[in-house]
């Protein structure tokens, strides 16, 4: 070991060559090497993050300005790996040092220069294969991987949710029998049956009641017996009250017997309005069961908002599936703000952004740089630098990592036609502000005119196909996200200079389409949906569903209707069957059981009212029979007390 | 490459003689924070240009930054919830702005919470481990170097004509 004494004890200085050394190295690495290895990891991490790949020619930054210039950028499409889907010429800015030092990125103005699409590329350029975890799994599966799933179900279940296809089917099946091999299932067959065998246990219990209610032989004997008890000529009060007695006995008997049967027509009354509330509920069933045989037989509903979803839902899938996969994105890289305690403001001194390792906070304050600023972006493109380029005009202002440090929003609009693809009239709008509580996307998009991609299937079901073989277009879309959960969007497309090609069996359904696409110059589409995510009812309509619509719905409708009554016409045939018999077995028992009580209840009635009426002349005989005793009495009296006092 | 490996082989030939106890103990507690700094930051480059001028024990500091980078590896969920509770007390939150709007400091990434965690952890540390390892090199040479300089195989190494032609070398050409 060395021993080392002064200054020389604490300072290695035999390290200063191998420090200059590395300095070098890393200068050396700067000036040959940098450029080429930022531009290679740029190809990369974009290529990764857009599943496409990215190419980039030329990578160029200068450390005295912290210029920065990235030449041809080609972003592969990832639909078609033979094209770009957008090709940028160059992109320059240089960022201030003032920001550097703190570790921040600001830019006060960049430029983006020649802008180009579908360029054809010189070789096919790579797609990434589907991430495994993007694959439908119920349990792993987000509300906006669940949203763009039942977006594309819309689309692969056209078979099932074709109103087109069922009206065509129908109006191709109209001889179908509709009762055919589904009587077995028919509700109200079983119920009348079950119903039936009631009436008949029933009809059974009052055969047997019948027998034991008091019988006409009764009523004659009591009549007899009525006959023979004394009513006047009573010798005296005790003949008169022995008569009294027996006719009251008669009377309590024939009472007795009136209740038996009265109680009886009660009985026969509930049991014959129970059979009245069954046949009831079998009408009701047989209704039903018409119902269910229609619903069984698919007679299509026809309205304008399902004729238009049928048509256009894959015309529109494609627009809804980027509206949730830029909605994927704003979730991945736009964090909510941190609330200022007591303040429904953000807190600018403290935002956490969460990163591969930890959190990193930023401390901001008014005015101070957020991580990256770049306050206006310049972008400009001539046509006829080359057949895919095109006049753009546009500027995106304040694009930044935390707005509520530079109070701004971002904007970016841009305008532009492109002469070459027949793009007329486009204008982007984009407005995204995160200032405050939360987060408001605002997305205006408009093109005058375009060539709409053809041949485009509209409709293919095996009944009835639907293809647009060419047409231009005119677009509008207008959507906004709130907290991004809350939104609205709004689409009208209008095609125009269209053709189509028809084919269907049915020649009807053939004339249909065809009459009202010539009856139409322009179809229109209008696409709304408002609420809260994850739900997403997509409401489209359409004048050319309008005018199918109408259509379809004349020839249904007479079709549906003959339908309809051939089914309840089977159906009433199929239950009037049972229900003939059972109406005589509730007429013979309501006739039968009824008119022989009736005819009892006559009987006991009659004997009954004949007693109280010999009661009552008895009574009234007895009575006038005492008054005339006691008038007698009276005079007698009256004459024994003249002579005593000798008047 | 090679003066690494000539630095760690002076560091054990430190370790194994009777000199230099503090040498070692500091470079290994500068190890430590090496190894808790995260590879690109500004403390990193402060750490290493302090390893390069001032005359610590480069090895001793290499060894202990790799098996520190280890333990700041497991200790990271630690250290994330250390630097969440420090970079989030609103007590300190006028100083955290302060540094993060200054020029340079922004670079050490402080305002990171497992970046914040690691360096307090280390700062924690720093003390007990730099009495710790020294205690140690001190009963390490007490016990295994004295014991192993009894063995008569190392009595017999050192009489060997390679052992006396290493000394000379090690005279004319080591640090």
């Amino acid at each position: 070991m060395k021993e080392h004494k002064g200054l020389k004890k604490i300072i290695r200085f035999e390290a200063v060559l191998p420090v200059v050394v590395i300095i070098f190295i890393f200068v050396l690495y700067f000036k040959l090497f940098f450029d080429l290895h930022v531009r290679k990891g740029l190809e990369w991490g974009l290529t990764s993050a857009l599943g496409a790949e990215v190419n980039i020619e030329n990578f160029e930054t200068k450390i005295s300005d912290l210029s920065l210039k990235i030449q041809k950028i080609q972003i592969t499409d990832s639909n078609n790996p033979k094209l770009n889907v957008i090709q940028v010429g160059e992109v320059r800015f240089s960022a201030m040092w003032d920001a550097i030092l703190r570790a921040k990125l600001v830019v006060n103005e960049a430029a983006v220069e020649n802008i180009e699409f579908a360029v054809p590329r010189k070789s096919p350029g790579y797609i990434a294969p589907p991430d495994p975890q993007d694959q439908p799994n119920q349990e792993k599966e987000s509300s906006v991987d669940k949203l763009k799933n039942q977006s594309l179900q819309i689309v692969e279940n056209k078979y099932d949710n074709n109103v087109i296809g069922d009206a065509a089917n129908w109006l191709g099946n109209t001889n179908k029998d509709p009762l055919d091999g589904i009587e077995a299932n028919l509700q109200s067959k079983s119920l009348i049956e079950k119903f039936q065998a009631e009436v008949s246990s029933k009809q059974k219990d009052w055969d047997q009641r019948l027998k034991t209610l008091p019988k006409p032989e009764e009523f004659d004997a009591l009549g007899k017996k009525l006959s023979q008890v004394k009513t006047s000529n009573h010798k005296d009060l005790n003949e008169l009250t022995k008569s009294l007695k027996e006719l009251d006995e008669i009377l309590k008997e024939a009472d007795s017997q009136y209740k038996t049967l009265d109680n009886a027509n009660k009985d026969l009354n509930s049991d014959i309005k129970k059979i009245d509330q069954d046949v009831k509920l079998i009408q009701s069933q047989v209704e039903q069961d018409i119902r269910d045989l229609e619903k069984h037989l698919k007679i299509p509903k026809l309205d304008s908002q399902s004729i238009a979803k049928s048509i256009f839902a894959s015309y529109l899938a494609p627009y809804q599936q980027k509206f949730f996969h830029y909605k994927k994105l704003a979730d991945k890289y736009l964090p909510p703000n941190v609330m200022n305690k007591n303040k429904n403001s953000p807190d600018e001194s403290i935002q956490p952004r969460p990163r591969a390792k930890g959190l990193s906070y930023e401390f901001g304050r008014p005015r101070s740089y957020p991580l990256l600023w770049i306050k206006r972006t310049k972008i400009s493109s001539q046509a006829g630098m080359s057949p895919h380029s095109g006049f753009i005009d546009g500027e995106i202002r304040h694009i930044s990592t935390n707005q509520i440090l530079t109070d701004e929003p971002l904007i970016a609009e841009i305008k532009g036609d492109f002469p070459s693809a027949e793009l007329k009239g486009l204008y982007t709008l984009v407005k995204f502000d995160n200032r405050k509580k939360d987060s408001v996307i605002d997305f205006k998009f408009s093109l005058d005119s375009y060539p709409v991609q053809t041949p485009k299937k509209l409709i293919d079901s095996p009944e009835v196909s639907l293809d647009l073989t060419k047409s231009n277009g005119r677009l509008s879309v207008s959507a906004k996200i709130e907290a991004l959960k809350k939104y609205s969007f709004d689409l009208k497309s209008t095609l125009t200079q269209f053709s189509f090609n028809v084919d269907s069996k049915q020649n009807v359904v053939k004339e249909i389409f065809n009459n009202a696409l010539k009856s139409i110059p322009e179809i229109f589409i209008t696409a709304e949906a408002k609420g809260s995510l994850p739900n997403f009812p997509l409401q489209i309509d359409s004048n050319l569903a309008r005018e199918l619509g109408k259509a379809f719905e004349i020839e249904l409708r007479a079709q549906v209707e003959k339908a309809k009554k051939e089914l309840q016409a089977k159906v009433n045939a199929e239950i009037n069957k049972n229900r003939e018999s059972l109406n005589q077995k509730i007429a013979d028992l309501k006739n039968k059981v009824q008119g022989e009580i009736n005819k009892l209840k006559l009987q006991a009635d009659n004997q009954k009212k004949s007693a109280e009426n010999k009661i009552q002349n008895t009574k009234k005989e007895s009575e006038n029979k005492g008054k005339k005793q006691l008038e007698k009495e009276g005079e007698k009296v009256l004459k024994n007390l003249k002579k005593k006092l000798k008047f | 490459m090679s003066l690494l490996l000539k630095q760690i082989f002076n560091f054990f030939k430190l370790l194994n003689s009777d000199t230099g106890t503090y040498q070692i103990a500091s470079g290994l507690t500068i190890g430590m924070f090496l190894g808790f700094s995260p590879f690109l930051s500004l403390q990193t480059l402060i750490v290493l240009l302090v390893l390069f001028f001032f005359r610590i024990q480069f090895g001793a500091a290499f060894l202990a930054a790799f098996f520190f980078k280890f333990i700041a590896f497991i200790i990271d969920p630690l250290a994330d919830i250390l630097g969440r509770v420090v970079l989030e007390a609103e007590s300190l939150r006028e100083i955290w702005v302060m540094l993060y709007n200054m020029p340079i400091i922004p670079f050490t990434r402080f305002n990171n919470s497992i970046v914040m965690g690691s360096f307090l952890v280390a700062l924690i540390l720093a003390l007990p481990i730099f009495f710790l390892f020294k205690s140690f090199v001190i009963k390490y040479r007490e016990t295994v170097v004295f014991r192993f300089k009894q063995t008569k195989f190392w009595k017999l190494f050192t009489a060997t004509k390679f052992y006396n032609w290493y000394l000379t070398y090690d005279k004319l050409y080591g640090a």
